[in-house]
Order: C-alpha cells, then structure tokens, then sequence
C-alpha cells in the first residue's frame, strides 16, 4: 500500500521564480521519460515479474519514482510563485499558462498532455526489464538537457541528484536482467526441460 | 556517515551533488557506516536544520540499501549495515517528529487542529 511521509526526498528550495525554466522542466513531471512514466511503468510491472528479485525492485523503483515525481513538482510550482503577467509573457510560459495557470500538470515540455502509449508493460520479464534501462537512460538524457539549459544552483541541485538516481537505477535493473538470464540459462540447462 | 564506493570513500554531500558519469557496467556499491557521528541529534541540540538534513541522509541511506538488497539478497554485510540504518532512522524521525511536526498523519498530536493538514507546519512542496 501506499502511505505519504511529510518530507521530500531531496530538498527543493528555489529563491528565484523562472516560468521559462519551468517550461521545461515539466517535462519530467508528465513528459514520456520522466517521473509519472517511469513510476506507472514500474508500478504496473511489478504484477508480472516472476522473481523475488524482479518483484520488488520493480516496487521499491517504482515508489521512489513517486517521490521523484513530488520533486519535479515541486520545482515547477516553487519557479511560477511570485510572477505577474509581464514575465509570463516573456518567459515563453503563457501557452501553459493559458490552460493551467501556475498549476502543475502532467505533460509534457511542447504541452502534449501524459500519454501512457510512452510506457509499455508486456508482461515478458526480458523485455520489460529490457524496456527499464532504455527508460533510465531516457531519464537521464533529459536531466542532461535540463542541467545544460539552467543556471540557477537552487535548480541544478535537485536535478543532479535526480539524473544520480536515473543512473543508479539503471545499475539495479542491469543486475535484475542478469538475474533472470542467468536463470533462464540454468534453466535451459536441465534435464528434461520441456520446449 | 560514510558511502565507501569501491576503494574512495565519498561523503553522502558528494553523494548526492556528484556527477556520476555513465559507464553502463553494473557495478556494486559498497557501503559502510562511520561509528557513532549519530549520537548527535539525540539530545536534541542540533539546529533545526541538521535534524532535517540528517533525516534526509538517514532516509536516503535506507531507500538506496534498500534497493541494493533487492538484487543482492544474500549480502550479509549489506544487510546488517540497512539494520543499523533503519534503527539510526527511527530516533531520528522521533526526534525530527517533535520539532518539525508530523512525517505521518499519525504523528499528529491530539491538539487541535488536527496537525497534519495544519499549516502549522508547511506541506514539503512550499519553500
């Protein structure tokens, strides 16, 4: 089940308001490789993973991509505090604006709306384990994009440590795939395997 | 606390600001706990910031074990360091409970308000 712990992850505390970074970096929050991706994603594989292994780190992937998604969030609402009109004409912020305010929606930086057909959930244990490193390596192409575009430290800090779990991610799915390789390899092995 | 990353031993600071770059080997991390730098926080005379910072450390100490133990469930030294972990992370949401208000709704003390959806304490989304 899922319970909520009043902290964020990692801190976000951004001094300075920018509806142009925030453009952006909404990407990650309803985009097709960022945090609501990538946590519906795992969260809806883990049904089908058929290791201990798989299983739970398909749970525990996909609940820290929750707390990820929070982050994100919590970015692109603390960047459109404090703003008038002026800046949200000059920023480049006002084809969002116009729908959402300074609401925080999932989509993504061109203003598509979340759409599910980013992620796929097969069923097959190698193809989805195989699905999750690309996604991780996605992530954290996109964080590579966001570091390049912002300046202010106040952003790039939690950024960094997003695109740092991105990478760390991709380390633990590697191992699961080498689990269930290894498995299947054993298994194909054994006597009177049926084909 | 100390993260031991292979023979380099990096500060969780350096952990969590570091630009780790992607060598697409799937590495093991090792981890190893200082000895007791954390009786600090227990009687309550840390400012208010190392209380939350030391919980953040504690909380990302334990999800980022956590993760290493799923796809290495048989490293003992793993898991008694995510033991000690958990334990050092119980006080140290106790003691961050009763000056930072509730992590849980059911930290919420019988005053009302009801505390958890006070804004007594701010929700973590606001600065």
């Amino acid at each position: 089940m899922f319970m909520y712990e009043k902290k964020l992850i990692y801190p976000v505390k951004i001094k300075n308001p920018n509806p142009a970074l925030a453009k952006f970096i909404i990407s990650q929050y309803g985009g097709p490789n960022g945090e609501l991706a990538a946590s519906l994603r795992y969260l809806s594989q883990r049904f089908s993973m058929p290791t201990p292994e798989t299983r739970a780190i398909l749970n525990d992937i996909g609940t820290e991509e929750l707390s990820h998604l929070e982050m994100v969030g919590a970015i692109v609402h603390q960047l459109t505090r404090n703003i008038d009109s002026d800046i949200v004409k000059k920023s480049g912020f006002a084809d969002y604006f116009m729908n959402h305010s300074t609401g925080v929606y999932p989509a993504n930086s061109t203003g598509v709306p979340f759409d599910a057909t980013a992620i796929a959930v097969t069923g097959d244990v190698v193809a989805d384990l195989t699905e999750d490193l690309a996604a991780e390596q996605k992530a954290r192409l996109v964080y590579d994009n966001i570091l390049r575009l912002a300046d202010d430290p106040d952003v790039r800090e939690p950024i960094k440590f997003l695109r740092a779990r991105e990478v760390v991610h991709f380390q633990r799915f590697g191992e699961a795939l080498r689990l269930i390789e290894d498995e299947l390899r054993h298994k194909a092995k054994g006597i009177g395997m049926k084909k | 606390m100390i993260y031991r990353k292979s023979e380099c031993c990096i500060t969780p600071d350096e952990l969590l600001s570091e630009d780790i770059k992607t060598d697409g080997n799937y590495g093991e991390r090792r981890y190893e706990m200082k000895k007791d730098d954390d009786d600090c926080c227990r009687e309550m005379t840390c400012p208010n910031e190392n209380l939350s910072r030391r919980l953040s450390e504690l909380q990302f100490a334990a999800i980022d074990l956590n993760l290493y133990l799923d796809t290495h469930p048989c490293d003992e030294e793993a898991l008694a360091m995510f033991k000690k972990v958990c334990k050092t992370l119980e006080s140290a949401k106790y003691d961050y409970v009763k000056k930072h208000g509730p992590l849980k709704a059911c930290d919420s003390s019988d005053k009302m308000p009801f505390e958890w959806a006070s804004d007594e304490y701010k929700w973590p989304w606001e600065k």
